[in-house]
């Protein structure tokens, strides 16, 4: 599938509802991001590996 | 009026011999980079250029070693240039709560650091990146630490994300408008960074200047601007990263290889303000890695690109994928271009290294020996053995001895601890131990590590045997 019109393939963005369009830059903008559960921010707060 | 003129040339031939006696030194490290992940070291899917071009123009070393296989106690000891065994900090140390940003242990004020070596000469010092030795204010505080200029993260949690909500500009955190600390946001951290160094040399071009330019990629979460990963975004199959570690990613092979360009193009940027300047030839470039590729396998896939080119190990061991990292020294006229060298050295060198080119005197106690004389094609004193102290990751130690190697591993677990042998000329995987069959070399490498040993100041960090 190409969604973004310039040969650009889409992957799997069903999992990012908020990059609907790939050809646009990821981080434009908080609006943009994703709601899932996994995203949140007491999630990120996890001890992980410095 | 002769006499005059005659004045000026010579007070200009001394202004000038001294500004070439004290070289612009640039220190980059990148955050958890394999030893086989640019192209010089044989990496064939990341593109890496501009680091390329630097292997090229300068020495290649080939048996390069960090401190320590993470950040705080690999960043300790290439500040102080003490092993493992005689550092303050060997372990990632956290002050307070998790999410607090309050740093890791600090520095400690006795220790004289690469930078307070530096100002002694008159050297103008910014440190650009990750700085892991303790939060502003601390003893640790990289303004306090012999460095005038501090752009970036302090903290190495706060690290974790790459659009972070602030960044630390010299001791105070400066709001980064549109970003949330979640997976987008309007700032790109590493470009911030990459732009302040770059402005460091601009307003320091009359030089001369240290440059310590600790990037933070390619350390998790996979974060990257679009644009960055057009190159890579059609290449590979890929499985998205859903999982609950750092932040996911729908491509995350593309994400950590745009990553690593990314980083090279910024290096890129450094190498045109350096020729923008005409600073190429007086200045000295070291390239290495804190520590080896990542073991978090769904977000870094280090078998598909092959990041540590089939050593043992990866981050937080002391086998050869966690230690093993790529140097690259550039340093037009003075090294020659195109070179390697299998010269045993480590991170714990820099200190010494950096001084000799800087011509300052080292008062304090320290391991390293000057890698210059390799560097300038001159006889070189070596090591009698490298040694690890690593208290992470179950409590790990190493010593390296010519082509012998001894490892014992998990010695919180099994105080007494079993040593593993290994000859890395005939066996770099580190596959078959040889301890069994070498008892005497076995024995004598443990009694040379126990004895590499002081027992450290924090409890946290004591385990098996001190001297």
């Amino acid at each position: 599938m190409d969604i973004a019109g310039g040969g650009i393939s889409l992957v799997p963005f069903a999992l990012f509802p908020g990059a609907t369009n790939f050809a646009e830059p990821l981080y434009t903008g908080a609006d943009e991001i994703p709601n899932h559960a996994f995203l949140s921010r007491s999630l990120f707060r996890q001890r992980l590996p410095c | 009026m002769k006499s005059l003129t005659m004045l000026f040339s010579v007070a200009l031939f001394f202004v000038s011999a001294s500004h070439a006696e004290q070289p612009n030194i640039v220190y980059i490290m990148a955050d958890d980079l394999g030893w086989a992940e640019l192209g010089s070291y044989g990496q064939e899917k990341i593109q890496t250029p501009h680091l390329d071009r630097i292997a090229s123009e300068g020495m290649r070393f080939t048996q390069h070693y960090t401190s320590a296989p993470v950040c705080a106690p690999a960043r300790y000891s290439l500040m102080t240039g003490k092993h493992g065994g005689h550092s303050y900090v060997r372990s990632n140390y956290e002050i307070g709560d998790w999410d607090s940003h309050e740093g890791q242990l600090p520095l400690r004020n006795e220790e004289t650091t690469i930078g307070e070596l530096l100002k002694v000469k008159g050297y103008a010092t910014g440190a650009f990146g990750k700085w892991g030795l303790g939060q502003p204010g601390s003893e640790g505080d990289p303004l306090k630490q012999g460095f005038d200029r501090f752009y970036g993260y302090n903290c190495q949690r706060h690290a974790h994300n790459l659009f972070p909500e602030y960044i630390v500009d010299q001791d105070k955190r400066v709001p980064l408008e549109g970003n949330t600390a979640t997976v987008y946001g309007k700032q790109y951290a590493p470009q911030l960074i990459a732009d302040a160094a770059l402005a460091f040399v601009d307003a320091n071009k009359d030089g001369p200047f240290f440059l310590y330019y600790p990037t933070i990629i390619p350390h998790l979460a996979l974060q990257v601007p679009y644009n960055e990963l057009t190159p890579y975004i059609n290449e590979w199959d890929e499985t998205p990263y859903i999982g609950k570690s750092y932040l996911p990613h729908p491509t995350p092979r593309s994400a950590y290889a745009a990553m690593i360009s990314f980083m090279d193009k910024q290096i890129g940027r450094l190498l045109d303000k350096l020729d923008e300047h005409g600073l190429a030839d007086n200045t000295v470039i070291f390239f290495t890695s804190d520590n080896g590729t990542t073991f978090l396998k769904e977000q870094v896939d280090y078998e598909f690109f092959n990041s540590v080119a089939g050593l043992r190990g990866l981050k937080g061991e002391v086998y050869e994928g966690g230690i093993r990292v790529p140097l690259l020294v550039r340093w037009p006229g003075r090294v020659q271009p195109g070179q390697t060298s299998a010269l045993l050295s480590t991170h714990y060198d820099a200190l010494a290294t950096i001084a000799e080119i800087a011509g300052v005197p080292v008062e304090q106690n320290h391991d390293g020996i000057s890698y210059l004389p390799t560097l300038l094609g001159k006889e070189q004193p070596e090591h009698d053995f490298l040694f690890w102290d690593f208290a992470g990751y179950g409590g790990q130690v190493a010593l390296r001895q010519g082509d012998w190697k001894a490892i014992i591993p998990s010695l919180k677990k099994y105080p007494e601890g079993k040593v593993e042998l290994y000859n890395l000329a005939e066996d770099p995987s580190e596959e078959t131990n040889l301890a069994d069959q070498h008892t005497d070399k076995a024995d004598s490498f443990t009694k040379l590590m126990i004895e590499s040993r002081d027992e450290p100041e924090i409890e946290r960090f004591r385990f098996w045997k001190y001297k």
